[in-house]
This record gives C-alpha cells, sequence and structure tokens, in this order.
C-alpha cells in the first residue's frame, strides 16, 4: 500500500469522527443546550433576573444565545417558560430598551443571532397589532348610541390599549432600524434566505403604516366617545335611575374633557368622518357638555369623577407591575422623577381576582396581598406567580387559554 | 378628614420605588373623600357600578401560601370559607392595607394605620383584611424565620433586616386590631392577638438588637473593608433603627425585655 492511499484511508477513516465533531460544535446542528449556556444561564442569568438587575439579563442573555440555533432557542424558550419568564427574544429587547430609557448609552452590540431573534419579534409584534387596530376600530364604528355604557367602555378601553401598543410598536420600529446589523456574511452564510433577508430589514415602511393606524385610532376613539356623549345625554334627560345617572355623568365629565382636548389642537379637514371634520363640532359638543352637566348638576359630576378616578388608580394598584423585582418594584428613576414613578406595565384583560386556594398556574393579580412579598425586597427571596401571560379558564367548559396580556400603561 | 398620611419627602422616598404606593394613595385621596360625601342612595349606586366589574373582587382568607395547618383556629374568623366581597368598603380596605403596609415598610411613619379608627368608612372590611394580614406574616414568620439560625449566620444581615422589615410591617397591622379592643374579639382571638404582640415584639426586639451588633462590628472594622453593597444595607439598617426611635417616641412602640434571647414567646 503506497502512503497516499495509507493517508486516503486514514482520512476516511477519522472524516465522520471529524464531521461529528464539528457537527457537535457548530451551533448550526445542535438542538440541546450546551453545559456553557446553561452554567451561563444558571449562574449568570437567573440571579439577575432575580435580582432585576437589566443590565446582567442584557449581558448572560446576550451571551448565551450568540451561535445559538433556532431548535436551542426553542429548547431555551421552554426552559424560560417553565419558569413562568417571557422568551428570550422579548427578553432581550425589553432590557435593551429599558436600559436606553435609564439612559444607558453604550450597551453590548447586539450578536447577529440577538440581532435576528429582536427583529422578528418587531417584526411579528407589528404586523399582529395592525391587524388588531382596524378590527377593533370596525367594532367600536358599528356600535349604536344605545349601547349600554359597559358596553362602550369596553370597546374604548380596547382602543386604549391598541394606543398604547402602537406607541411601543413605533419604539420597536425605530429600535430596529437604528440597530448595527452585521456586515460579516460569514458569520450568516448558513442562515436560511428568509433570516439573513430579514436582517437586513428597513422598518420604515411599518413606520409609516403605524402613522396611518395612529390616525385611525384615534378618529374611531373621538367618535366613540361622541357617541357615548349622545347617550349619557339622553340618559341624563330621561332616566332617574342612580346608577345610570351616576355613569352618564361621569362619561360627561371625561370623554367631554378628551374631546374638547383633543380637538380644539386638531387640524379638523384632517378626519375622515363628517361626524368629526365639519366646521360646528367644536360649538356643538361644547354645548352637549354644557347641557349635560346642567342636567347631571355639578356634585354628580364630581363625584362620579372621584369614584371612577379612585377605581382607575386602584386597578393600576392592584394589577399593575413594575419593570424590576419581579414586577414589585418600579425602576430605580420612579425614587426622583413622578414620570418614572407612573408608568406600570397592566394586564390587557384584567377579569376576576384568582380565588384563594385555585390551582390555576397563574394567579391574578401576580400578588394577591403586596405585603406579604414587599418586606423581601432587599433579601431578594421572591418566589411567585410572574409572566407576560395570564391563565383563564371558563367556567363552562373547563378550557384554559393562555393569553398574552401585558401592556404598556399610561 | 385627611386621607393620607403626611409624610415627609425623605419619608416617601425608597416608597416611591415600590408598586402600590402612589396607585392605592391615589385611590384613597379619591375614594375615601367619595365615601364621605356620598349619599346612602349614591353609596348604593357605587357599590352596584363595582358589583358589576368583577376586576374588584376582594377575597378575604389568607393566601394558599399562609393557609392555616388543619384544626388550627389561630387569628382566622372563617378558616373554611373564602369569602368574595365587592363593594367600595372592600376596595378601599384593600389599599388601606396595601398603602400602609409599604408606608410600614419603607418609611419612619410611626403609625401608618392611624386613619382606621371607629369612624372611619371601611372600618369593619379593614379590620378584617388587616386580621388576615398579620396572621399570614406571624403564621408564616414562625414557620420560617429561625431567630437562633439568624445568630449563627455571622456577618448575614440581609436576613435581619429583610425580616425586621416584615415584622415592622405585621406589627403596624396588628396596632388598629390591639386598639380594637377585647370586646370585637373573641376570647380565644384576642388571646391569639396578644401572644401574637408578644411574639412580634419580642422578633422586632432581637432583630433589631442583631442589626446594632452588625452595625458596631462595621464600625469596628474601619471602611477599610466596606464594600459598597454593604453600605447600602448599613444606610437601611440605620433607617430601621431610625424608625424605631421614631415610633418609641410616638408612643407606637415600647422597649420590651426578654430574659432569654433567641426563645420567641409561645
Amino acid at each position: 500500500m503506497n502512503r497516499s492511499s495509507i493517508w486516503h484511508r486514514l482520512l476516511l477513516a477519522t472524516l465522520p469522527v471529524l464531521i461529528a465533531g464539528i457537527v457537535s460544535v457548530h451551533p448550526a446542528h445542535s438542538t440541546e443546550l450546551t453545559p456553557k449556556q446553561l452554567k451561563i444561564l444558571e449562574h449568570q442569568f437567573w440571579p439577575a433576573y432575580v435580582r432585576g438587575d437589566t443590565a446582567g439579563i442584557l449581558d448572560s442573555l446576550g451571551q448565551v444565545v450568540r451561535g445559538m440555533t433556532d431548535d436551542q432557542l426553542d429548547q431555551l424558550d421552554q426552559l424560560l417558560e417553565s419558569r413562568l419568564v417571557s422568551p428570550s427574544g422579548p427578553l432581550l429587547l425589553n432590557a435593551r430598551l429599558t436600559l436606553l430609557r435609564q439612559g444607558y448609552r453604550d450597551l453590548p452590540t447586539a450578536s447577529p443571532r440577538e440581532t435576528l431573534m429582536i427583529l422578528r419579534h418587531v417584526d411579528r409584534e407589528i404586523d399582529t397589532l395592525l391587524g388588531q387596530i382596524e378590527s377593533s376600530c370596525s367594532e367600536l364604528e358599528s356600535v349604536g348610541e344605545a349601547e349600554s355604557f359597559e358596553r362602550y367602555d369596553t370597546l374604548l378601553w380596547n382602543i386604549h390599549v391598541l394606543q398604547q401598543q402602537l406607541a411601543s410598536a413605533r419604539e420597536l420600529a425605530e429600535y430596529a432600524n437604528g440597530m448595527p446589523r452585521t456586515r460579516n456574511r460569514h458569520a450568516v452564510r448558513n442562515w436560511p434566505e428568509e433570516d439573513r433577508e430579514l436582517l437586513k430589514k428597513d422598518f420604515t415602511g411599518q413606520l409609516s403604516q403605524l402613522d396611518v393606524a395612529d390616525a385611525t385610532i384615534r378618529e374611531s376613539e373621538l367618535t366613540g366617545r361622541i357617541k357615548r356623549l349622545n347617550a349619557a345625554r339622553n340618559v341624563l334627560r330621561r332616566s332617574v335611575d342612580p346608577k345610570q345617572r351616576f355613569l352618564a355623568a361621569w362619561s360627561i365629565e371625561f370623554d367631554g374633557r378628551v374631546v374638547l382636548d383633543e380637538l380644539s389642537g386638531a387640524d379638523l379637514s384632517g378626519f375622515q368622518s363628517e361626524l368629526l371634520s365639519h366646521d360646528l363640532v367644536i360649538d356643538e359638543i361644547s354645548l352637549l357638555v354644557e347641557e349635560s352637566e346642567k342636567l347631571a348638576g355639578a356634585e354628580l359630576v364630581e363625584k362620579s369623577r372621584l369614584l371612577f378616578t379612585g377605581l382607575h388608580w386602584w386597578k393600576r394598584g392592584r394589577f399593575g407591575a413594575g419593570p424590576d423585582g419581579y414586577g414589585l418594584l418600579k425602576g430605580a428613576a420612579a425614587l426622583t422623577s413622578d414620570q418614572a414613578a407612573f408608568g406600570l406595565w397592566m394586564p390587557v384583560e384584567i377579569g376576576k381576582p384568582t380565588r384563594p386556594g385555585s390551582d390555576s398556574r397563574y394567579s391574578v393579580p401576580n400578588y394577591d396581598r403586596r405585603h406579604q412579598y414587599i418586606w423581601a425586597w432587599e433579601y431578594r427571596k421572591i418566589s411567585v406567580s410572574m409572566s407576560g401571560h395570564t391563565e383563564r379558564t371558563h367556567e363552562s367548559s373547563r378550557q384554559t387559554t393562555s393569553v398574552t396580556t401585558l401592556s404598556r400603561f399610561y | 378628614m385627611t386621607v393620607q398620611l403626611k409624610l415627609t419627602a425623605e419619608d416617601s422616598r425608597a416608597a416611591r420605588r415600590v408598586v402600590g404606593f402612589l396607585e392605592y394613595g391615589k385611590a384613597l385621596e379619591h375614594l375615601d373623600r367619595l365615601a364621605n360625601w356620598a349619599t346612602p342612595e349614591e353609596l348604593s349606586a357605587i357599590n352596584s357600578i363595582i358589583a358589576d366589574r368583577e376586576e374588584f373582587t376582594v377575597y378575604n382568607r389568607l393566601p394558599e401560601a399562609f393557609a392555616p395547618e388543619s384544626g388550627s383556629q389561630v387569628l382566622t374568623e372563617s378558616r373554611e370559607t373564602v369569602t368574595e366581597h365587592l363593594g367600595l368598603d372592600w376596595v378601599i380596605a384593600l389599599a388601606r392595607v396595601e398603602f400602609g403596609a409599604i408606608v410600614a415598610a419603607f418609611t419612619d411613619h410611626p403609625d401608618p394605620y392611624m386613619f382606621v379608627t371607629d369612624d372611619s368608612f371601611a372600618r369593619s372590611a379593614t379590620l378584617k383584611l388587616l386580621l388576615e394580614g398579620v396572621a399570614g406574616h406571624y403564621r408564616s414568620m414562625r414557620d420560617e424565620a429561625n431567630f437562633a439560625d439568624f445568630e449563627k449566620q455571622n456577618g448575614t444581615i440581609y436576613s435581619q433586616l429583610s425580616y425586621s422589615r416584615r415584622v415592622r410591617i405585621a406589627r403596624a397591622m396588628l396596632r388598629p386590631l390591639v386598639n380594637t379592643g377585647p370586646s370585637s374579639w373573641t376570647s380565644e382571638q384576642a388571646r391569639q392577638i396578644e401572644s401574637c404582640r408578644e411574639y412580634l415584639e419580642f422578633a422586632q426586639t432581637y432583630l433589631t438588637a442583631a442589626i446594632r451588633s452588625f452595625l458596631a462590628s462595621r464600625t469596628y472594622q474601619g471602611p477599610t473593608t466596606t464594600e459598597t453593597r454593604t453600605r447600602e444595607f448599613a444606610a437601611a439598617c440605620g433607617r430601621l433603627l431610625s424608625a424605631e426611635r421614631r415610633e418609641i417616641r410616638a408612643g407606637t412602640a415600647r422597649i420590651t425585655r426578654f430574659d432569654q434571647p433567641g426563645n420567641p414567646p409561645k
């Protein structure tokens, strides 16, 4: 046997081993989390998460996802989900945005994999939101003035939520556009074409779509509030039921203020709806509010304001979540800034609080009594059901659905 | 009646970070005023509006994590059933209990529940939630906090500080219950409230002594051995001791001496 054939046979014999070695270390083919990744998760990520240390979360999770395959990402997200934590993509993006809002300027550069995860999340969020806006606006436009106050409440709340989500989506798109994209073609050469395209995506087009959606929502909200104002005036003219008069008085106080504030500063010709674009709209609404206030009486209007404003603050206290300390705490900026002390994450759908003793995995609110947990802040031994999901059980069918519920709220 | 407690800027500084401080404070500012102003007919309409919104449901029972042991009658009125409430009084009561707990935990205010008086709206609901709260803290601490173990953990001030905060919350909650007087309770409940008070006073004394000891040892070690993290805790310890001094001055706390530190009252 000559030397070249020996080398040839040796090469053939070792090739599977070499390939196996390459496959095992090349992230494109791995499916399980590596010991190193698990170690970073256990020793760096979890402690940072429990401490509410956003910079630590970004640093450790950024290291973990670098070079991961989609299968590994699925594994990671399952692991996070099992500990009631959001998926890695939103977690990384939120960490980056939180730090930017807190004034950090030198954030670590995202790896190509992290960039892709963030862009995927942004892309998906914006598309979903645009669809939701369309259906919610048409639902509000279709209601008649005779609709109950409760129904108006629900529809206007949905619009409010969408407005907050829209503001968040704009922030996401702007951030995505500003993210440094890798120029290293070698690093992404094995990626699917779709992912490589996403890595180059310009979100300017989606920002324009969000602008249009913003105008649509605003108009839809105003027409909805004017309808409710008319309904409230009718109640105050005809009804002596104290409950209905309370609800009507609140509509006059709140809707009247919101509509007049909005219309006074707006270019009326820009509205599509005839209800809003004619020249006398402000005078008409002012007269409507004035007449209704007289019908209700100043005292009832003030009492309704105390009730609904008080209940609104109560809901924020009961169901709101801050960015730190498993939602128990606001950011450090809240110590000195009124604006920072105000912002909270609120569930989109609140529903009935979980009955104590229920075996539901997720509890609504996250803390049945805050005082049972806040004392442990410094010790950081807080362990509760906290996640971006709320579990709802339908009594009739006993079916359980999981819905994404956390949304920016102001 | 003034709805919110008067807090100094320094007092409210740390509390501002806790979710619920601003929110429940604002809620009380509006709802207390309304409750004192509304006519009975309006209160009935208000309760009906709240009853239509299930998110305002308040349950009065110990959370599962703090559920009493089987057969135990400690500090609970109706252990077997969860009572569900929907009304302005329960909404206000929950806000007051949570707001007061944050004030107790993160400020020096000597009496966070000073507005729970005989003539206050929602007094009955508030007392029930306070009772539930005290019972939860008391039972949990008896199960978890082994004060003898704390003594062995040299240098770990974290547990002591955290538990002293918890004791402070529980003691603040207990005060209106004690002030209500024994006639409001069954003799068994009154006995339990008294033993709970003794236990919490012991715990506070013990923890305060541990914190003082930590501060003394830190002073002895000198600044060169101090880390940033430890400094934060030292500052927190200082605040805690200052809160204690203010409580004693205000007459809402008293100095209790126990013969055998490490053994809580039974």
